[in-house]
C-alpha cells in the first residue's frame, strides 16, 4: 500500500512539473513571447484555462505529503525551511501577477505586474529545481542544510536545469496553443533552448556522480541515470518535432522532460522516501477514501484539456 | 521567542485566509442560484447578475487560494512536532481536502471562468454547482482536521504517537461539525449582507439599473435573514459543548467562572504549567457577540424591508446597510481568534502543547518568513480589496467575465473590460 501512495505522490508532483511547468515557462518567456501588449495578452489567454488546473497538482502533492507521508513532510519542510519560504513567496507573487495584471488599463500597472509574473515564475521554477537538488543531495535523511547550504553547487545546477526545461516546455506549449505566426516564434525559441537544456542536464548529471552527498543518498543510481538519459534525449527530439511542425508530439516530449526531475527522485530514492510514510492503519483508511478519487481527478483534467483543445484566437475567453 | 513568532505567523495567515474564504463560501451559493435562474429562464438579467457577482467571487478567490497555499505548508514549516505526534490523524483530513475538494473546485472554477459561450449551458452551470459543493466540502474537511485539535477523538496513542482507531468518530467529531455549521451560517450572513450592501450603495447613487440591484438585494437580504436566524443558535451549541471539553476557554469567554480553580485542576491533571488562555480573547468574543446579537434580534428586519421595495427609497437605511458589510468579517475573525487562541497552551487539546509542537527553527528564520509573508499578504490583500471595491462600484456595466481576446485587444473593449 505504501508503494501505491508513493506512486500517487509521484503522479501529483510529476503532474505539477508537467502541467504547471509550461505556465512557469510561459511566465519566464513573457518578455520574449510577448513583445507588445497584444502579444502578452495572447500569451496569458493561452495560459488561462490551464493556470488553476496546473497549480492544483502542487496543492494535491502537499495534501498527500501531509496525509500519507507526514514524517517525510516534516523532515522536508522543516529541513528546507528557507527554500520552502522562497518557493511559496514566488508562487504567491506569480499568481498575484497573473490575477491582477489585466485588471487595470494603466501601462505602468501592467508593466509592474508583468515583472512580478516573470520574477515569480523564475523563482518558483528555480525553487522547485533547488528542492529536487537538495532531495537528491540527501536532505530528507541527513536533516537540514543550514542557512545557505541549500545553495550547494549541485542544487544550483539542478535549479538551472529545471528552469531551462520549463522554458522549453513553455515554448512548446506556446507552439501548440498560440495563434499561428506567434506559435512559430515560440517554436523557434524552443529550438534555440534545446542545447541549453542538454548542457545543464548533462552537467548536473556528471556533478551528481561526483558529489558524495548525492552518491550516498541515491540508493538506486542506475535506475535514476536511466530515467535521466531518457528524459534528456526527449529534449532534442522535441526540438526536431518543433522544426517539423509536429507541435503535439513536441509538447508530449517536453512534458516527458518536465516530469524527469521527479521521476529521477522516485527512481533513485524510493526506498528512502518510503521511510517517511504514515502508519499502515492510517494508509488503509486514507486509501479507502482518497485513492478512488485520483482517477476521477485525472479524468476531470483530461476533459478540461479536451474542452480547451483549440488554439487561442479572437473568440477565446480571457480573464488574465 | 520563535514559538511566539510562529504563533503570530499562524494567526496572521489564518486571519488573512478566513477574510477571503468567508466571502467565497458566502457568495458561491448566491452566484449558483443566479446562474441557475439564468439557465432556467434564459433571461439576460440573470446572466448579467451571474457575471457581475461571479467576477467579484473570482477576484476574491485569488487571495483565498494564495494565502491558503501558504497556510497548508505552514504546518510542516513551523509545527513539525504536530506531524510527528499526530500526522497520522491530522494529515488524512488535509489530504482529503486537497484531493476530493480543492483540486476539483479549482479545476472547475477555471472551466467556469473560461467556459462562457464554449460549454453547453447546463454543463457550464453544473461546473459552478460543483465549485460550490466542493468549496463547502473543503470547509468540512478543514473543520474535521481542526476539530481533532480541539477535541481529539477516534485515536489511540501508542509509543507517543497518535493513530486513527475510529474513523467514524474522527469524521463526525462534534467539535468540528458544530463549528462547521456556525462558520457556514456566518459566511452566508457575510455573503448575503455583502450583496445587499453593494446593491444598497448603488441605490444611494440613484442607479439606473433598478431591476438588477433590486433582484440582487432581494436575494442577498433573504439569504442574510435565513443565515442570521441560524447563526447564533449554532454558536450556542458550540458553547455548551465547550463547557465540557475546554472549560478554561469557556471560563475566559464569560470571565465569571473561577479561572484559578480550573487552572489548579488542569495542573493537577497535566502537570505544572499555565493553562489560562490570554485574557484578550474575551474581547474578541465580545466583538463577535455584538454582531451575533444584532443577527439574533434583527434577522427578520432586512427581508421585511424588501416588501414593496420600501428599502430602496430610504437613504438612511441604505447607508446603514453599506456600513454593515464589514461586520460579519470582523465577527468571523473574532470567532476564529477565540477558537484558536483560546485553546492555549494546547495545540492538540490535552495531548500536545504548542511549545512541544514548534519545530527547532531559529528565531531569525521564523522572523524573516513572518515579515516576508505578512508584508506580501498585506499588500496583496489591499490590492485585492481595492479591485473588488472598483468592480462593485462600477456595477454591471463593467462586467468583463466571459469577454473574449478579440474584444479586449480593441481600445474600446480594453476600456470597458478594465477597472
Amino acid at each position: 500500500m505504501d508503494v501505491i501512495w508513493l506512486i500517487a505522490l509521484g503522479l501529483l508532483l510529476g503532474g505539477w512539473f508537467v502541467l504547471d511547468g509550461f505556465n512557469l515557462g510561459l511566465g519566464m518567456l513573457l518578455p520574449f513571447l510577448g513583445r507588445d501588449e497584444a502579444e502578452r495578452r495572447t500569451v496569458l489567454a493561452a495560459m488561462g484555462p490551464f493556470f488553476l488546473a496546473g497549480e492544483v497538482w502542487l496543492v494535491g502533492t502537499a495534501g498527500v505529503l501531509a496525509g500519507a507521508f507526514p514524517f517525510l513532510e516534516a523532515d522536508l519542510l522543516h529541513g528546507l525551511y528557507l527554500l520552502i519560504v522562497a518557493l511559496l513567496l514566488s508562487w504567491v507573487l506569480r499568481d498575484a501577477g497573473v490575477w491582477f495584471r489585466s485588471r487595470r488599463e494603466s501601462a505602468r500597472w501592467r508593466r509592474g505586474w508583468d515583472r512580478v509574473i516573470v520574477g515569480g515564475s523564475f523563482g518558483l521554477a528555480g525553487s522547485a529545481g533547488l528542492l529536487i537538488g537538495n532531495v537528491l543531495d540527501g536532505v530528507p535523511l541527513r536533516g537540514a542544510s543550514e542557512g545557505l547550504g541549500i545553495l550547494d553547487p549541485f542544487a544550483v545546477l539542478c535549479a538551472a536545469t529545471v528552469i531551462a526545461i520549463f522554458a522549453v516546455h513553455g515554448a512548446a506549449f506556446g507552439a501548440l496553443k498560440l495563434p499561428r505566426e506567434h506559435a512559430l516564434r515560440a517554436g523557434r525559441l524552443g529550438m534555440r533552448l534545446v542545447p541549453v537544456v542538454l548542457a545543464l542536464a548533462g552537467a548536473s548529471t556528471v556533478l551528481g556522480f561526483l558529489f558524495t552527498g548525492v552518491r550516498e543518498s541515491v540508493v538506486l543510481p542506475w535506475p535514476a541515470l536511466a530515467v535521466v538519459v531518457i528524459g534528456v534525449l526527449a529534449v532534442p527530439l522535441a526540438g526536431r518535432m518543433l522544426a517539423a511542425g509536429h507541435e503535439v508530439r513536441a509538447f508530449a516530449l517536453t512534458a516527458l522532460a518536465a516530469a524527469t526531475p521527479v521521476l529521477t527522485v522516485g527512481a533513485g530514492l524510493a526506498p528512502r522516501l518510503l521511510e517517511g510514510v504514515a502508519h499502515a492503519m492510517t494508509l488503509d483508511r486514507l486509501s479507502m477514501m482518497a485513492l478512488p478519487v485520483i482517477p476521477v481527478l485525472v479524468l476531470l483534467q483530461v476533459w478540461m484539456w479536451w474542452v480547451f483543445r483549440r488554439r487561442v484566437g479572437a473568440d477565446s475567453v480571457v480573464f488574465f | 521567542m520563535a514559538l511566539d513568532l510562529a504563533r503570530l505567523q499562524f494567526a496572521l495567515t489564518t486571519s488573512f485566509h478566513f477574510l477571503f474564504v468567508t466571502l467565497t463560501l458566502g457568495l458561491a451559493p448566491l452566484v449558483a442560484i443566479m446562474h441557475t435562474r439564468y439557465v432556467l429562464t434564459g433571461k439576460q438579467i440573470f446572466e448579467r447578475m451571474t457575471k457581475f457577482w461571479g467576477q467579484i467571487y473570482v477576484i476574491n478567490y485569488a487571495l483565498g487560494i494564495v494565502v491558503g497555499l501558504v497556510l497548508e505548508f505552514q504546518f510542516g514549516l513551523n509545527w513539525s512536532g504536530l506531524a510527528y505526534f499526530a500526522g497520522d490523524v491530522f494529515g488524512p483530513p488535509l489530504a482529503m481536502e486537497t484531493l476530493t475538494a480543492f483540486f476539483i473546485e479549482s479545476t472547475l472554477l477555471g472551466v467556469w471562468i473560461f467556459g462562457w459561450g464554449r460549454l453547453n449551458k447546463v454543463v457550464h452551470l453544473l461546473a459552478f454547482w460543483l465549485v460550490t459543493i466542493t468549496a463547502y466540502a473543503s470547509a468540512y474537511w478543514i473543520m474535521m482536521a481542526n476539530g481533532f485539535l480541539q477535541n481529539p477523538v477516534g485515536h489511540v496513542i501508542s509509543d507517543g504517537v497518535a493513530r486513527i482507531t475510529d474513523l467514524g468518530a474522527l469524521l463526525t467529531n462534534p467539535a468540528g461539525l458544530n463549528a462547521l455549521y456556525h462558520v457556514v451560517a456566518g459566511s452566508l450572513v457575510a455573503g448575503g449582507l455583502f450583496v445587499g450592501g453593494v446593491s444598497a450603495w448603488h441605490f444611494l447613487r440613484r442607479t439606473e439599473e433598478v431591476e438588477f440591484h433590486r433582484r440582487s438585494m432581494r436575494l442577498g437580504l433573504i439569504v442574510f435573514g435565513l443565515a442570521a436566524f441560524m447563526v447564533v443558535g449554532l454558536g450556542y451549541t458550540q458553547l455548551d459543548f465547550l463547557e465540557g471539553t475546554q472549560p478554561l476557554k469557556y471560563a475566559s469567554i464569560w470571565r465569571g467562572e473561577d479561572l484559578n480553580q480550573l487552572q489548579a485542576e488542569m495542573a493537577a491533571k497535566y502537570g505544572p504549567g499555565d493553562y489560562i488562555p490570554p485574557s484578550w480573547i474575551g474581547g474578541a468574543f465580545t466583538a463577535m457577540y455584538i454582531v451575533g446579537t444584532l443577527c439574533e434580534y434583527l434577522f427578520w428586519l432586512p427581508p421585511l424591508l424588501l416588501v414593496r421595495n420600501f428599502l430602496e427609497r430610504r437613504r438612511i437605511l441604505l447607508r446603514i446597510f453599506v456600513f454593515l458589510v464589514p461586520l460579519p468579517f470582523i465577527a468571523m475573525i473574532g470567532g476564529w481568534l477565540v477558537r484558536e487562541v483560546g485553546r492555549q497552551p494546547w495545540l492538540v487539546y490535552g495531548h500536545l502543547t504548542v511549545a512541544d509542537a514548534v519545530g527547532s527553527v531559529s528565531t531569525g528564520v521564523v522572523l524573516t518568513s513572518l515579515i516576508l509573508f505578512t508584508a506580501t499578504f498585506a499588500v496583496l490583500a489591499v490590492v485585492d480589496y481595492l479591485l473588488i471595491a472598483r468592480v462593485a462600484r462600477r456595477g454591471p456595466d463593467g462586467v468583463f467575465l466571459g469577454t473574449t481576446l478579440g474584444r479586449v485587444l480593441t481600445p474600446e473593449g480594453e476600456r470597458t473590460t478594465t477597472l
